[in-house]
């Protein structure tokens, strides 16, 4: 946060004190739409000294927000009116909170007078999203504005991060008042772990057979990422992720097995069901992760790391709970040296059998081999981000990351329609990275308006449409377990996509063949500008493996027909 | 099985409502709460007995520990 002078007070009007606390916070990108209700906000933004991004719906301003934090590391920042506006960032804000992304989203309300009168566009937004948001404020005298923003900023990147409302009634940005400025807060820096668990901790492992690294979101949000890749090289440990994950090791790291879970590797999977000791950094033990919790790690001990104390237990008891600063458990438990050469080698010939393969038959694009390629070629200067569906589990299957910061995904939430909009945050947040959303065609059109937002800010984002005509996911389930039964999942209506582009005004292309890959691609990679490549692939391709829902991680489907 | 919880809480605008969400969307039921403010005013002293249901009750404690308004919480022994 840049050092601000200490000022003498001077009268503003609240919308203006909004902006000095934005600015006081150090935000340079806010992403937001107008509305009555936050039109004071609005005329003073006139003079911020940070950019606001017009987007073309509130959740692609939400989802844009979300996405900037997850590459910055810090608080983004959505504004929206009153009613609607504010109804619409919802789903950005219930992805920020089930992910943990540090957010702020601002609202206009309507003023004072009129609330809980049933004013025009008023709703309850405070009462609506309050069980999806870490913390939230309604704001009830514009002198508290300078303290609320600065908590709302405090506990947005404190602790575990989450997203922050703070609603405030437009008459009271327009009143005149004269804010006090308070220092910024000194507390919430992450408790350090308890030693006695340490040594437990450190105890089990040096004493395991056959333990396994379990990493999740949080070891990247912790900012843990040196000191988990030196546990890793310290212990030998092999290393499973979760979807958000990805990228806490190389992918192409010799101890990465994979993502583990419903569609993870045969490698990843079967190195939880057999280790004797499994290591549970910053995840949660969902249960796309677990499949049938009660079946999962059977034959292991759980040593849990995290911040959050409600997690460790929440699902799976642990033996070695480890509540506190990330940094300092795996710095600490870097000091084991388990004997597990064993059991590495078993892991990795597991992964050498079981490896993906990309000789498909055939000269249909091979979705999987695209993603690869693309990835591989791009190297670590990439962010992909990803909308929701089996595009998106291919990218975390078959994409080479370097860091998380690289893969960009709704984990938690699951939003088809994050991938555009979490683009353009992600290249307003790191304007020199190589930023690909990958879309499938049903996200694609849950979204498809921030094209306009692409084009008015010419950003360079590059879109990878992956089309097969179909919810491929959801066919893929009706498929599979409710025996072909397709309902509502034939999206062969879909437009033109390459002439919805053009008429965008951003470049596109479309492409049928295998042998149009390495063209598109390249182009992907080294075109000035925006480009969408519209990749028409096999409507029956599906994603494997499949761990049906209610059985063990042990057991997976391959290739149904379908 | 019913379980006894007692929290100080922050008197803030919608910590109330906070604390009720938490508890049943965490799968506890409220079956009451007594909520009494403190000397000061600032703060509430709430009783909040729920259903323990299949749960650890303990679960429930960390969640509605989180809290921001939540300054202290914890299972009663009456």
């Amino acid at each position: 946060m840049p050092e601000v002078q200490p000022t003498p007070p001077s009268p503003s009007t609240g919308a203006r004190t909004v902006v000095e606390a934005l600015a006081r916070e150090g935000v340079r990108h806010v992403f937001g739409y107008p509305g009555g209700a936050i039109m004071p906000i609005y005329d003073a933004l006139i003079d911020a000294p940070f950019v606001h991004i017009l987007t073309r719906h509130e959740q692609g301003a939400a989802l844009a927000a979300d996405a900037y934090g997850r590459v910055t590391g810090d608080v983004g920042v959505c504004l929206a009116t009153s009613g609607p506006g504010a109804t619409n960032l919802v789903t950005g804000i219930a992805n920020a909170y089930l992910d943990s992304v540090p957010m702020v989203a601002i609202t206009g309300q309507v003023p004072t007078t009129v609330m809980g009168t049933d004013a025009f566009q008023e709703v309850d937004i405070f009462g609506i999203t309050m069980p999806i948001v870490k913390h939230s404020y309604v704001v009830r005298d514009p002198d508290d504005i300078p303290t609320v923003m600065r908590d709302a900023f405090h506990i947005a990147r404190s602790g575990r991060p989450g997203p922050v409302l703070v609603d405030i009634p437009k008459d009271l940005t327009q009143r005149e008042h004269t804010p006090i400025w308070p220092a910024p807060r000194t507390d919430g820096a992450p408790p350090p772990p308890s030693q006695e668990a340490l040594l437990a901790a450190l105890a089990a492992i040096e004493g395991a057979q056959r333990p396994l690294l379990y990493a999740g979101g949080g070891v990247a949000l912790a900012g843990a990422l040196e000191g988990f890749r030196r546990l890793v090289d310290a212990t030998g440990i092999p290393v499973v992720t979760t979807l958000k994950g990805i990228g806490s090791i190389p992918t192409d790291h010799p101890l990465c097995l994979g993502m583990l879970g419903m569609h993870g590797t045969r490698a990843a999977n079967y190195a939880v069901q057999d280790c004797d000791l499994l290591i549970c950094v910053g995840a949660r033990f969902d249960d796309r992760a677990t499949g049938k919790l009660d079946r999962f790690a059977p034959r292991a001990k759980v040593v849990h790391l995290d911040i959050d104390p409600a997690e460790v237990g929440k699902l799976r008891r642990p033996e070695y709970p480890v509540v506190g600063d990330l940094r300092r458990s795996v710095a600490c438990l870097s000091e084991a040296h388990p004997r597990v050469e064993k059991w590495r080698e078993t892991c990795l010939e597991r992964k050498r059998i079981h490896a993906f393969r990309y000789d498909a038959p055939g000269e249909d694009i091979y979705a999987p081999a695209l993603l690869r390629r693309l990835t591989e070629a791009a190297g670590d200067n990439l962010v992909v981000t990803c909308d929701v569906g089996q595009h998106q589990m291919w990218v975390a299957q078959h994409g080479q990351f370097q860091r998380p910061q690289q893969h960009l995904t709704s984990g938690g939430l699951g939003t088809m329609g994050y991938g555009l909009p979490a683009a353009i945050g992600a290249q307003l947040a790191d304007p020199k990275a190589t930023t690909v959303a990958v879309c499938g065609d049903g996200s694609f059109m849950m979204n498809v308006q921030e094209l306009a937002t692409l084009r008015r800010y010419r950003l360079p984002v590059k879109i990878l449409l992956l089309d097969n005509a179909q919810l491929g996911l959801v066919r893929q389930w009706q498929a599979c377990f409710f025996e072909h039964r397709f309902s509502e999942v034939d999206l062969s209506d879909n437009p033109d996509f390459a002439r919805v582009a053009d008429a965008f005004g951003i470049p596109a292309r479309t492409i049928t063949r295998r042998d149009q890959v390495e063209d598109a691609v390249d182009a992907l990679l080294h075109t000035d500008g925006p480009l969408l490549v519209h990749a028409r692939i096999d409507p029956r391709a599906n994603v494997w493996p499949l761990v049906p829902p209610g059985h063990d991680n042990a057991t997976m489907l391959e290739e149904i027909p379908a | 099985m019913i379980a006894k919880l007692k929290l100080s809480l922050r008197r803030n605008e919608g910590a109330l409502q906070r604390v009720l969400g938490v508890a049943a969307r965490r799968g506890h039921p409220v079956v009451s709460m007594v909520v009494e403010p403190t000397q000061s005013g600032t703060s509430w002293d709430v009783s909040l007995d729920v259903e323990a249901g299949e749960r650890d009750p303990d679960r429930l404690v960390r969640q509605l520990q989180k809290l921001e308004d939540v300054d202290a919480a914890s299972k009663r022994l009456d």
